[in-house]
C-alpha cells in the first residue's frame, strides 16, 4: 500500500497535492537534486520542450507544477508539488481530476534526459545561483552556513549543492540519480475539495520502489557540536550584514527545542514589542529590521540584521545581552505572554494557507507523528516562562559571522 | 465562479468603507487606505514614507504595542500613489478598528522622534540599495522620469531623508488625510450582525477622526525624459544584470482604463517573454538567457511604465533581442485566448489570500474599478483591438536599457 494522504479542501479555490522523495542530505545529492529539477520543471519526454511544457501547464488553468529539493536536517526532500485551480471553479467539461493527474504524473514519471536540457538546467542553476550570491543578505547566509559545517562539508552549500557537481554532472550522472531516487521513500500528501476521487486517480500511480518504504525518520536532527567560531568578511554593500548562531542539544525534550525556541524567537525579534526590535531597531536606530528563528532541524538559533555599519558592536551586545537575561531568569513576563499568543497564531492563521496544510501533512509523516495544529497550539499554551529559560540556558554561542 | 461578495457604503463625508466576506477563513483583515503616495506632489521626497514610519507614534507611545495586546500584526506600506495602513488578526475585530483608525487619524510628530525615525529609515533605504537591481531599476527610473519622485526610491534619498521635519510632516499629513482621500477595507469571515455592527462603528469613527476636504485637482508637471537612453554601471557582481525601461504614454489617450492597460500589457509581455514563449526557448538555446525575465507594469499618476528584468553573460544581446521582440510583437488570437484563461486562473488564486484580497479590492475602490467590469471587458474586447492596442502604445513609447556589469578589475 502506498504511502498517501489527501485531506478535504472547503475554502479554498485551489487543490493542492505533492509527492515527497527523501534521501540523505550531501552536497553531491543537492546538487544531482538540484539539476533534476531544473530539467523537470522544463521539459520531459511527452512535452520535451521548454516552451511546450509550459504552454500544456498553463491551458490547464494555469497549473503550477513545482519540482524542487528542500533541505531538511540531514535530509533532501524532493518536492513534486502541484497546485491547480478546482474544476468546481471553472465548470469546464474538459478540465478536471482525471486530466490533472495525467498530465501531472506524465511531467514526473518521465524526465527528458537528453544533454541539451542538461546544459539548459546547469546553465540557469549557475545564474541563478550568481544572482542570489549578488545580494549581500544571501551571500551572508551561505557563509554563515558554510561556516556552521566547516567540520562537516557534506552538510555545506545547502542551497545549490556542490559547486564542482554543478558544473561537471553528466547526464550518466544524472540518469544514475533518477535510478536511485526511484527507491527513495516517498510519501503523497495533498487537499482537495473531492479526496476520495483525487486518492482513486493518484493512487495507482505510485508504483514505483519508494513509495511503499517507510517514509518517517528518526535521525532528522543534525548535533550543533561547540566549536565556536568569528568571522568577518568585506563586501562593498551598504550595510552590515550580521549573523549570530547558538547551538543547542539536538536531544533536549520537543516541548523546550521546538515550542521554547518558537516562542523565544518570537519573544527576541517577533513584533514591534519584541526585545531586539524596541532595542536595536528603536533605541539604537541601527537596523529596519532583525530576525530570530529556530532551525529546529539544525540545532541552530539564529539571529541576524543588516545593520549599520558603524553599531555592529552595539548591536551584537544587545543580541548577547537580551540572550543572557533571559538565561539569568529575567523575563519580561509581559512579552512572553505575548510572544506565546503570537506564536498560537502564525498556527491558527496556518489554517488559511494550502501550504502550510501541505507542510504539517509532510511533517507529520517525515517524523511518523499525527500532531494536529490543535496538538501544536495546546502545547504553545501550556508552555512556563521557565520553559524559555530553560531553552535559552541550553544556548552555547557558536558562531558570529560579519560580513562588512 | 463564484463571485466575491463585497458589501460597500459611502458616508455623508465622503469617506467609503467595503467589507468583503470570505467565510471559513481564520484570519481577518481591516486597513484604511490613502490616496497618497511617493511619487505624489509633496515637499520632500520620501515624504508619504516618512509620514507612514511616522503616523504609529502616538503621545502616549507606539500605537502598534496596542494592537498587539490583541494579537494582532499591524503594517503599512506605500507605493506611488497609495499609502496603507493594515492590522490582521483572529479576534476583537472592534477594538482593532477603533484603533485603526486612530493610526491614520491622529499624529505626534516631535524632533526628537522624527530625528530618530531618520536612522531607521536610511537603514531602510541601505537595505534596498544592497539589492543589484535596485541599481538597475534607479537607473531606468531617473532616466524615464528626471526630477520626478518617480525618479527616487519610495523612502526617499539619504539628503531628503535627513531634512524631514516635524512641520513638514504635519503640512503633508493636512493636505492628504482627509475623508474623501481615504477608505477602509475589511475582509474575513464576519455574520451578517458583524457587517451591520461595523458599518455603525466606522461611521462614527470616520466622523471623529476625519474632515471632510475639497479633493483638489492635481497638476501634472509634464517630464521630458532624458536623451540618455542606455546606461553601464560597474558593480560588485558576479553576472550582469539587465534592465528594460518603457515609458509609455497615457492609456486613456487608447480608450482603456488604466486598470484594463495594466492587464492587457501584462498579457502582451507574457506572451511574448515568460518561459511558454517561442522567444524565451530560443534565448535559452543561444546561451543569451536561463531563466524567465521578470516583468511588472505600472500606472502612477505621474507616468506609466514597463521594467523588465533579468541576468544574463551576454547582456548586449539579450537586450537587442527583447528591442526586437517588442518592435515586432506577434501574439496569436489563441495566445490571446489562453491569456485570458491564465487570468481567470490568477484571480482564482488570489482568492485564497485574504490580505491579497482586501489590498486589491482597496486599490480597486481607489481607481473606481470592479473585478466584475474587469471580467467583463475581457469578455467582449476582440483580438484585433487587443493586438493593435499593444502594437500602438509599444510604437509610441521610449525604450530606456541599463546593464549593471562585473566591475572591470574584477574582470582580469
Amino acid at each position: 500500500m502506498a504511502n498517501i494522504q489527501i485531506e478535504h479542501n472547503l475554502k479554498f479555490t485551489t487543490a493542492t497535492f505533492g509527492c515527497f522523495l527523501r534521501m540523505p542530505l550531501n552536497k553531491k545529492n543537492l546538487a544531482y537534486a538540484n539539476i533534476l529539477a531544473a530539467m523537470q520543471n522544463m521539459a520531459s519526454t511527452p512535452y520535451p520542450g521548454v516552451s511546450l511544457q509550459a504552454k500544456t501547464l498553463e491551458e490547464l488553468y494555469d497549473m503550477q507544477l513545482t519540482v524542487v529539493p528542500e533541505v531538511f536536517g540531514s535530509q533532501i526532500l524532493m518536492f513534486y508539488v502541484t497546485s491547480f485551480v478546482e474544476p468546481r471553479e471553472v465548470l469546464d467539461p474538459d478540465y478536471n481530476y482525471r486530466t490533472i493527474v495525467r498530465t501531472y504524473f506524465d511531467i514526473i514519471k518521465n524526465p527528458l534526459l537528453a544533454d541539451p536540457l542538461l546544459h539548459a538546467a546547469k546553465e540557469r542553476i549557475i545564474a541563478e545561483k550568481k544572482q542570489f550570491l549578488d545580494v549581500p543578505e544571501n551571500y551572508a547566509y551561505e557563509k554563515f552556513f558554510n561556516y556552521w559545517y566547516r567540520k562537516t562539508p557534506d552538510w555545506q552549500n545547502s542551497t545549490f549543492g556542490d559547486p564542482e557537481t554543478l558544473k561537471n554532472c553528466s547526464l550518466t550522472d544524472i540518469k544514475e540519480f533518477v535510478h536511485k531516487l526511484l527507491s527513495c521513500p516517498t510519501v503523497c500528501v495533498g487537499i482537495a475539495q473531492d479526496p476520495d476521487l483525487l486518492t482513486d486517480l493518484v493512487q495507482p500511480e505510485l508504483d514505483w520502489a519508494g513509495c511503499s518504504a517507510p517514509f518517517e525518520t528518526k535521525n532528522l536532527s543534525i548535533p550543533a557540536h561547540y566549536a565556536p567560531i568569528e568571522e568577518i568578511q568585506q563586501k562593498n554593500s551598504e550595510q552590515t550584514q550580521l549573523l549570530l548562531g547558538y547551538g543547542y542539544d539536538y536531544q533536549l525534550p520537543l516541548k523546550i527545542r521546538q515550542f521554547s525556541g518558537l516562542v523565544f524567537s518570537n519573544y527576541l525579534a517577533g513584533d514591534e514589542s519584541s526585545k531586539l526590535f524596541v532595542n536595536v531597531r528603536e533605541k539604537l536606530g541601527a537596523a529596519y529590521a532583525i530576525d530570530a528563528a529556530n532551525y529546529l532541524n539544525n540545532s541552530l538559533f539564529l539571529i541576524n540584521a543588516g545593520i549599520e555599519k558603524s553599531k555592529v558592536e552595539a548591536v551584537k551586545k544587545e543580541i548577547e545581552e537580551q540572550v543572557k537575561l533571559v538565561s539569568q531568569n529575567k523575563v519580561d513576563e509581559q512579552l512572553f505572554k505575548k510572544a506565546k499568543q503570537k506564536t498560537k497564531k502564525i498556527y491558527v492563521v496556518g489554517q488559511d494557507s494550502p501550504d502550510r496544510q501541505i507542510l504539517l501533512l509532510l511533517s507529520n509523516a517525515l517524523k511518523g507523528q499525527e500532531v494536529s495544529l490543535k496538538d501544536r497550539i495546546t502545547m504553545v499554551d501550556k508552555l512556563t516562562v521557565q520553559n524559555m529559560v530553560e531553552f535559552s540556558q541550553a544556548l552555547f554561542l557558536n558562531e558570529s559571522y560579519c560580513l562588512e | 465562479m463564484k463571485k466575491l461578495e463585497v458589501i460597500k457604503k459611502t458616508f455623508k463625508s465622503g469617506f467609503e468603507a467595503q467589507i468583503i466576506r470570505k467565510p471559513y477563513f481564520k484570519k481577518k483583515f481591516m486597513g484604511i487606505i490613502v490616496d497618497f503616495g511617493g511619487s505624489d506632489d509633496q515637499k520632500l521626497c520620501g515624504g508619504a514614507h516618512f509620514l507612514e514610519h511616522k503616523l504609529f507614534a502616538k503621545k502616549d507611545g507606539d500605537i502598534s504595542l496596542k494592537l498587539d495586546e490583541l494579537g494582532c500584526e499591524s503594517n503599512a506600506f506605500t507605493t506611488y500613489n497609495e499609502t496603507m495602513f493594515y492590522a490582521s488578526f483572529v479576534d476583537h475585530w472592534s477594538k482593532v478598528l477603533e484603533l485603526l483608525f486612530e493610526l491614520a487619524g491622529t499624529t505626534y510628530f516631535t524632533e526628537d522622534n522624527v530625528n530618530k525615525e531618520k536612522n531607521i529609515i536610511n537603514q531602510e533605504l541601505a537595505m534596498y540599495q544592497d539589492d543589484p537591481e535596485w541599481k538597475v531599476n534607479h537607473s531606468l527610473l531617473t532616466r524615464m522620469f528626471p526630477k520626478t519622485n518617480l525618479a527616487q526610491d519610495l523612502t526617499g534619498t539619504h539628503a531628503s531623508i535627513d531634512q524631514m521635519d516635524s512641520e513638514t510632516l504635519l503640512e503633508i499629513y493636512k493636505n492628504h488625510y482627509y475623508a474623501q482621500n481615504l477608505s477602509l477595507v475589511a475582509c474575513g469571515d464576519f455574520s451578517d450582525y458583524q457587517v451591520k455592527k461595523m458599518f455603525t462603528q466606522i461611521n462614527k469613527l470616520q466622523a471623529k477622526y476625519f474632515t471632510s476636504q475639497k479633493k483638489p485637482k492635481e497638476v501634472i508637471k509634464k517630464v521630458y525624459p532624458r536623451k540618455e537612453m542606455h546606461q553601464v554601471i560597474n558593480d560588485d557582481v558576479s553576472i550582469s544584470q539587465v534592465g528594460l525601461g518603457i515609458r509609455m504614454p497615457e492609456f486613456e489617450k487608447f480608450g482603456f482604463s488604466d486598470l484594463d492597460a495594466q492587464i492587457l500589457l501584462e498579457m502582451m509581455l507574457a506572451s511574448c517573454f515568460s518561459s511558454s514563449s517561442s522567444w524565451f526557448e530560443l534565448e535559452q538555446k543561444a546561451d543569451i538567457l536561463h531563466s524567465p525575465l521578470a516583468y511588472s507594469v505600472t500606472y502612477t499618476r505621474q507616468g506609466n511604465f514597463i521594467i523588465m528584468n533579468g541576468v544574463s553573460n551576454q547582456p548586449e544581446n539579450l537586450l537587442a533581442d527583447i528591442k526586437k521582440e517588442l518592435t515586432n510583437i506577434e501574439i496569436t488570437e489563441k495566445e490571446f485566448e489562453r491569456q485570458k484563461k491564465l487570468f481567470l486562473a490568477k484571480y482564482l488564486r488570489q482568492l485564497n489570500d485574504i490580505d491579497s484580497v482586501a489590498i486589491e479590492q482597496a486599490e480597486l475602490n481607489l481607481d473606481h474599478e470592479s473585478m466584475d467590469e474587469v471580467f467583463q471587458f475581457l469578455q467582449t474586447l476582440s483580438f484585433s483591438e487587443f493586438y493593435l492596442f499593444v502594437k500602438s502604445i509599444i510604437r509610441q513609447s521610449d525604450i530606456f536599457t541599463t546593464i549593471l556589469e562585473k566591475n572591470k578589475r574584477d574582470k582580469q
